[in-house]
């Protein structure tokens, strides 16, 4: 309620102090442990970089909104027009007291979780996880099914127009596995985006997460599937679910 | 406070209406092969064993155009034995794929030893096609309720209705394809199919109210996830009173005296509101629930494509089911089938 207060008293504050009131609102924000591998009902994981766990940050106080991942992803991955591994989702939180709207940009990509619930269904074995925590899909061995994208609780996946197979984020292996960033991490203006081997206690997103162990938050955390992209600065309404109005939504072409 | 989204991708529906196609065949043809071992093994005479020429028509129908809607709901379908060289056996959907080869077998099986009227192979025929099709109907319910991401579909009433809503349309069929058999509808026995399609929706009404039930006491969360879209959004009330009416129509048609449900006109109204009624049920449950949002606000779009992965793949499968009447019905009257067993 103090915190209320506090707000309706400075309506022109600026969105990290937003930010932070919303946190602050919600003093118990869910605390998320990072390590937590409950993959006993997921198949075994394949090689992958020895010895890494990635995961990703980001850092929403620092997130701009400008959709620079978004194009820099669709140039390196070339998914069809209108179809996206990664995006910003945007949104205008209205507060009671008539203080100004806040912006609350989103970006979206796959959490690459330590329980993906879409590698257990795939009926061919196409989508896997690797040991260093990356979730792949070999397209040239996907039916298309759909199930995987069914099973995803953040719809990270869709089924790609033109290979008619299942698409994800693939956190840029293929630039990982030569030293580079992902597409997304390399283009980010305001630095938000973090990416690094967990398993190394010294990596910058381990010290990053442990300097703000508290504004830790990962989506849908209920579900159980460990995801392995964390977010600081996160309002608690945007934990579970959007419940609010929804954009106007152009239909698809497909 | 208020959220409202200003900008958010176009998530598009991962299963076609193939979809809706294959697990309405697929459920009409399993629970028609377990009233047609009923039939094979009541004996001559009754009731049930009257039904049997009538529901093999209904099973080879069904076996034959179910796997051709399953296997265009792949967007690779020329990848289907991938299925085989890749067996994954914790993926309901991979196990799907062995038992349902197995079952569509036994169904053909079944009906071969029925037209050359071989009693006893038509009898163990029939105990395993009934044990096939209960792991089919164990196998399409588990494959869709494994789904967590969906609370809608994550509830062990999910494969109850699937089956029973199958059994519905299963009569439904029954009562529509019968017309054109040798006999016509006036081979049926008009109690044995009422006492059905009585059995059939009275055990939709106990198993809708247990969820209801299961809701309000907490025990299943799918009920609060779709009283919350009858609460909020028209269409899904529209389509929840829709189900209520559908049901209580279908009660009052029943309760007309039977012989008047063996009357061209009025069988046609039942098997239409029965087909319709379990049909619209896999539409609400397939499509709709696509369009809820796992993490957005308010219902995504969805406008079906009129071409093979919409429309005109639905008017194809209608087609194929028609064709698929008229050649059985016609080898029924020209080679002449067994109008019972020996």
């Amino acid at each position: 309620m103090m915190q209320n207060k506090e707000l309706r008293r400075v309506p022109q504050q600026g969105k990290r102090g937003f930010l932070k009131g919303l946190l602050g609102l919600t003093a118990s924000a869910t605390v998320i442990p990072i390590h937590p591998a409950n993959a006993s009902t997921q198949p075994p994981r394949r090689p992958g970089m020895p010895g890494k766990r990635f995961g990703m940050l980001v850092d929403l106080r620092k997130c701009i909104g400008c959709q620079a991942c978004t194009v820099s992803c669709s140039m390196e991955n070339l998914p069809p027009i209108g179809q996206f591994r990664t995006t910003v989702l945007q949104y205008e939180v209205d507060m009671p007291d008539e203080s100004a709207p806040a912006m609350v940009s989103l970006p979206r990509l796959c959490n690459h979780c330590d329980n993906p619930p879409c590698v257990p269904v795939c009926p061919v074995q196409a989508t896997f996880q690797r040991e260093d925590g990356i979730v792949l899909v070999d397209n040239e061995r996907c039916v298309g099914c759909g199930y995987c994208v069914q099973a995803c609780p953040y719809d990270a996946r869709f089924i790609n127009h033109e290979t008619q197979t299942a698409d994800k984020c693939t956190f840029c292996e293929h630039r990982l596995e030569v030293g580079l960033l992902p597409a997304c991490v390399e283009s980010c203006v305001g630095g938000a985006r973090l990416i690094g081997d967990l398993n190394d206690p010294q990596s910058l997103i381990s010290q990053t997460i442990s300097e703000n162990q508290g504004d830790i938050k990962v989506l849908k955390p209920g579900m159980g599937t460990a995801p392995h992209v964390y977010y600081i600065g996160m309002p608690d309404a945007f934990v579970d679910g959007i419940d609010g109005q929804a954009s106007v939504r152009l239909v698809s072409d497909h | 406070m208020q959220i409202i989204e200003l900008l958010t991708p176009s998530y598009e529906a991962a299963w076609l209406p193939w979809a809706v196609q294959y697990f309405f065949l697929i459920g009409i043809c399993a629970t028609t092969a377990i009233m047609a071992t009923a039939a094979a093994l009541a004996p001559r005479g009754s009731g049930m064993n009257a039904l049997l020429p009538a529901l093999i028509a209904v099973l080879l129908v069904s076996a034959l155009s179910a796997p051709v809607s399953l296997l265009a709901d792949l967007h690779q379908p020329g990848r289907f034995w991938h299925f085989y060289a890749h067996f994954t056996p914790w993926s309901w959907m991979s196990i799907g794929a062995v038992l349902l080869p197995v079952f569509i077998i036994l169904s053909l099986a079944f009906v071969l030893a029925w037209w050359l009227q071989r009693t006893t192979l038509l009898k163990v025929t029939g105990v395993l096609l009934a044990m096939s099709a209960a792991s089919i109907l164990v196998y399409t319910g588990a494959e869709i309720m494994a789904v967590r991401s969906r609370p809608l579909w994550s509830t062990p009433f999910l494969p109850v209705n699937l089956a029973l809503t199958g059994w519905l349309a299963s009569i439904g069929a029954l009562l529509l394809v019968a017309r054109w058999l040798p006999g016509g509808l006036k081979a049926l026995p008009q109690d044995t199919v009422r006492k059905l399609s009585l059995s059939a929706v009275g055990a939709l009404i106990i198993s809708a109210g247990l969820w209801v039930a299961s809701g309000l006491t907490g025990y299943d969360s799918s009920f609060g996830a779709a009283f919350e879209l009858f609460r909020t959004y028209d269409v899904w009330r529209f389509s929840m009173f829709g189900s209520a009416a559908a049901g209580l129509i279908i009660l009052l048609l029943l309760f007309a005296p039977a012989q008047r449900h063996t009357a061209p006109g009025y069988s046609l109204l039942i098997a239409g509101a029965m087909l319709a009624t379990a049909w619209t049920f896999r539409w609400i449950l397939f499509m709709a629930v696509q369009g809820v949002p796992k993490y957005g606000a308010g219902l995504y779009l969805y406008s079906m494509p009129l071409g093979s992965d919409g429309l005109l793949g639905m008017i194809g499968v209608l087609g194929l089911c028609i064709a698929l009447i008229a050649m059985v019905s016609m080898a029924y009257q020209i080679l002449r089938a067994p109008v019972s067993l020996r």
